[in-house]
């Protein structure tokens, strides 16, 4: 498996991204995502925990 | 389990970009335009914080937390406009040497004004939902505010002032929908006066996205200033995620 492809493989099986949802060319730009960028983004996703599927509408609504 | 849809968060097509150093640009040397990866990493960011308002909003309870999220909310309002000219005053003392500083300015000059007065009106609608207004103003920020606050004014002091994007990307990366205040309202049994701030973003900030969206992907960034930028944006998420736990916990 090429980094590239481990990277992405890692983010998705922590549930921080599906890769189907992004073109060839944005996945080849998450790529450029560093190990330890994945592991914050990793640790907060766990930090989650198994959130249910909801309704996409639904926003955080915090403004600036 | 939600994931980030990049929907209308598609790239634009990157401007050429060159290096703080004037040194070849990443694009002319084969790897992927800095600013258009830096964004891709802010909508895995926008996509948590989107995973996080599922747990928040679908709370058994959400008109015993709501209240409080209003103040958080005032709290976060009230310090941003402060906190972008501090960013935009550093940006400035920077700018004639400093290319990611000067369209940093550049950037905050105008957001700076579109985004003045929106305390006021955040406080209105408070008023509007039955709080009391001096109670309000004299309610100091919270330890998470602080935290999620006090963060930026470190990276714009003593890094670089355009940090502040990797704030406001994720903030601003998620506006309200018209549709989710209407649920709210219904579930919370507030007034509508009590969402007139956060239907005016609901309009606004999608806008204000597309723009934000425009100037990072295009920003003359270094890889240390990109990385400073992620390393914002993951920490403003961090942020959020820290505030929405603790209305949770109340």
């Amino acid at each position: 498996m090429s980094d590239t492809q481990s990277k992405l493989q890692r983010l998705e099986d922590a549930g921080v991204l599906e890769q189907r949802q992004f073109t060839a060319e944005e996945l080849t730009l998450v790529a450029t995502i560093t190990d330890d960028e994945i592991d914050v983004l990793v640790r907060l996703r766990q930090k989650l925990g198994a959130t249910a599927d909801g309704k996409n509408h639904i926003r955080p609504n915090f403004v600036v | 389990m939600r994931c980030p849809s990049p929907g209308d968060l598609k790239l634009d097509h990157a401007p050429e970009l060159t290096t703080i150093s004037g040194s070849p640009s990443h694009a002319a040397m084969g790897s992927p335009p800095l600013g258009s990866a830096l964004w891709m990493k802010i909508v895995l960011a926008q996509g948590l914080l989107n995973t996080a308002a599922q747990q928040f909003w679908t709370h058994p309870d959400l008109p015993s937390v709501f209240s409080p999220f209003l103040l958080e909310l005032y709290s976060m309002v009230s310090c941003s406009v402060p906190l972008m000219r501090s960013a935009y005053d550093r940006a400035e003392e920077l700018a004639a040497a400093d290319p990611l500083a000067a369209v940093t300015a550049t950037y905050l000059e105008r957001h700076i004004e579109e985004e003045s007065h929106h305390d006021e009106w955040l406080l209105d609608d408070l008023v509007a939902s039955g709080m009391d207004r001096a109670t309000v103003l004299q309610r100091v920020p919270s330890a998470a505010v602080a935290r999620l606050v006090g963060a930026q004014y470190c990276w714009i002091r003593h890094a670089h002032p355009a940090a502040l994007f990797g704030y406001l990307a994720v903030i601003e990366g998620n506006p309200p929908l018209a549709e989710h205040l209407n649920e709210i309202q219904m579930q919370t049994g507030y007034p509508p006066e009590t969402f007139r701030c956060l239907r005016l973003h609901a309009a606004d900030d999608i806008e204000h996205l597309n723009e934000l969206r425009s100037t990072i992907v295009g920003l003359p960034l270094s890889d240390t200033y990109a990385a400073l930028i992620a390393t914002s944006a993951f920490a403003t998420l961090q942020g959020l995620i820290s505030i929405f736990d603790d209305l949770m916990a109340k």
